[in-house]
């Protein structure tokens, strides 16, 4: 019940299972409990920052004010694709990830997001078009793969680290 | 070729050890003792079995993986399961690397010539750990069941992150680690369930998507070493305490072209740099951020025709300086 507790979180649940999971935590108070527990330690892992109160109308309005990316054909292949890690992105990673993307391209300095001012600049860039070679999710996949072999890490965990890596899914098949 | 790699390793290894001479009158911090948890860290991994249940968290997402790991005089073997979510599947045989994902049929491949290297030579990687971190042993906290002693190493600036580990008193083996950043966690490994020493049944060991592997796409990390300079790359502007460990291409998925990869590290934390060209008529300059993943961060930006990603287990304005002064010095 834990795990789905946890899946439920992270999105990753059909709609029987959230149906189900919905109940179960509704009724049981130690189910409650664990829910008000991993949204604690979610929290806290996260290092949640400013978090606007009215995140629908933010969302929308930086969305409106995203760069269209014009992708390579690779990239342009998949689309719609949520780029999800292993550790799935939740709704505050993407919004700060957003946020932090759109500051790279604005060259502000790079500072943690607690400044108003600056998430209410981003928010009135007018939108612009780019052509943006960037790693497919496979690639990015493939260089973490890499990357452990030389992080002393590996020394210390053994195989541990390779087990985050970007989450499988259809992408390779299609290369 | 022989005589080349060791002239390549033994650059590596001076590159390593002064800096540590260098700096030794630096301010005191790495007792002798918490260094010498650091060592069994190192060493227990090949010197125990174990079996038992991690969790890593990290960004609210909790993980659960399954971890067998064997020991005998062929070395180690371990395999580990990751128990929710889409299964995946690690399988490692002293220095080879496979991991499995079923879902999209494909296996990846590794095998780490250069790491063994490191091994045999120093007490790697902890060399010039000194420099970039304030060594400290703290108390005794119990993890799993098992008494465990508290090391931290605490990072001398904001270019790295700082780690506390548990290291398991009788065995060494570490039971968990919290990387945090100025007090905060950022992630956590941590065993919630785990048996050291007792008997491991081989069966446990065998990988689950074994057999279907013939079918499987089997992307093979292949990486050749180069000679100084040959890469043409290099990272310019360093930041303190960080150092080259290596560059090397490799060949990676379905890709006719190799792409170059430039290892760095502060004796703690790693952080690679990867470039390879991209197609043509799409070489708009772009920078950009992926969503960190717990520690790591991972940075693209487009030099003269080519995509280079930098990603790391530093914080993100450490991902970026590094990825920022990547130049290719045949062209400049």
């Amino acid at each position: 019940m834990k795990n789905k507790i946890s899946a439920l979180m992270d999105g990753e649940l059909d709609n029987v299972d959230i149906a189900d999971t919905i109940t179960q935590i509704k009724k049981t108070e130690e189910l409650r409990n664990e829910w008000a527990t991993y949204h604690l330690i979610g929290d806290t892992l996260r290092q949640s920052v400013v978090v606007p109160i009215d995140i629908a109308s933010h969302v929308s309005k930086r969305l409106a004010a995203e760069p269209t990316v014009l992708t390579s054909r690779t990239l342009t292949e998949h689309k719609g694709r949520v780029f999800t890690l292993a550790v799935a992105a939740s709704v505050m990673t993407v919004v700060a990830a957003a946020v932090w993307i759109s500051m790279q391209t604005m060259d502000l300095p790079l500072e943690p997001i607690t400044d108003k001012s600056v998430l209410q600049a981003a928010v009135q860039v007018e939108p612009t078009v780019i052509t943006a070679p960037v790693p497919s999710p496979a690639q990015i996949n493939d260089y973490l793969l890499a990357h452990w072999e030389f992080s002393p890490r590996t020394a210390m965990h053994g195989a541990a680290p390779y087990i985050r890596t970007v989450a499988d899914s259809d992408e390779r098949s299609t290369r | 070729m022989t005589k080349r790699v060791t002239m390549v390793h033994l650059l590596l290894l001076a590159g390593l050890i002064f800096p540590s001479f260098a700096q030794a009158q630096d301010p005191p911090s790495q007792s002798a003792e918490a260094q010498d948890w650091l060592q069994r860290v190192i060493a227990a991994p090949r010197q125990h079995n174990y079996i038992g249940i991690f969790v890593y968290s990290s960004g609210g997402h909790i993980e659960t993986s399954r971890i067998v790991h064997m020991v005998n005089k062929e070395g180690e073997r371990e395999r580990i399961e990751v128990l929710d979510g889409l299964p995946r599947e690690v399988i490692r045989n002293n220095d080879e690397v496979r991991c499995y994902f079923p879902k999209s049929e494909t296996v990846v491949f590794e095998k780490r010539g250069l790491r063994k290297y490191f091994f045999a030579l120093l007490p790697e990687p902890l060399s010039n750990l000194n420099n970039n971190y304030i060594v400290k042993k703290g108390g005794k906290e119990r993890i799993s069941d098992y008494e465990c002693q508290v090391i931290v190493l605490e990072s001398r600036d904001n270019m790295r992150y700082s780690q506390k580990l548990w290291i398991d008193v009788s065995s060494g083996l570490l039971l968990k680690v919290a990387v945090m950043d100025k007090g905060q966690v950022v992630e956590q490994f941590v065993f919630t369930q785990l048996e050291i020493d007792g008997e491991i049944d081989e069966e446990l060991l065998k990988p689950q998507y074994l057999t279907k592997a013939a079918k499987l796409h089997i992307t093979d990390l292949v990486a050749s070493k180069l000679r100084r300079g040959e890469l043409g790359w290099q990272v310019e502007n360093l930041p303190p305490g960080f150092i080259k460990i290596t560059e090397v291409k490799r060949s990676l998925s379905g890709k006719s072209t190799s792409v170059s990869h430039i290892a760095l590290s502060d004796g703690l934390a790693a952080v690679s740099v990867f470039i390879e060209p991209v197609e043509e008529g799409n070489s708009h300059p772009v920078q950009r951020f992926f969503p960190s993943q717990g520690a790591i961060n991972i940075y693209t930006r487009t030099v003269g025709g080519n995509m280079v990603t930098t990603i790391g287990e530093v914080p993100p304005a450490t991902v970026m300086q590094i990825g920022n002064s990547v130049v290719n010095y045949k062209v400049k």
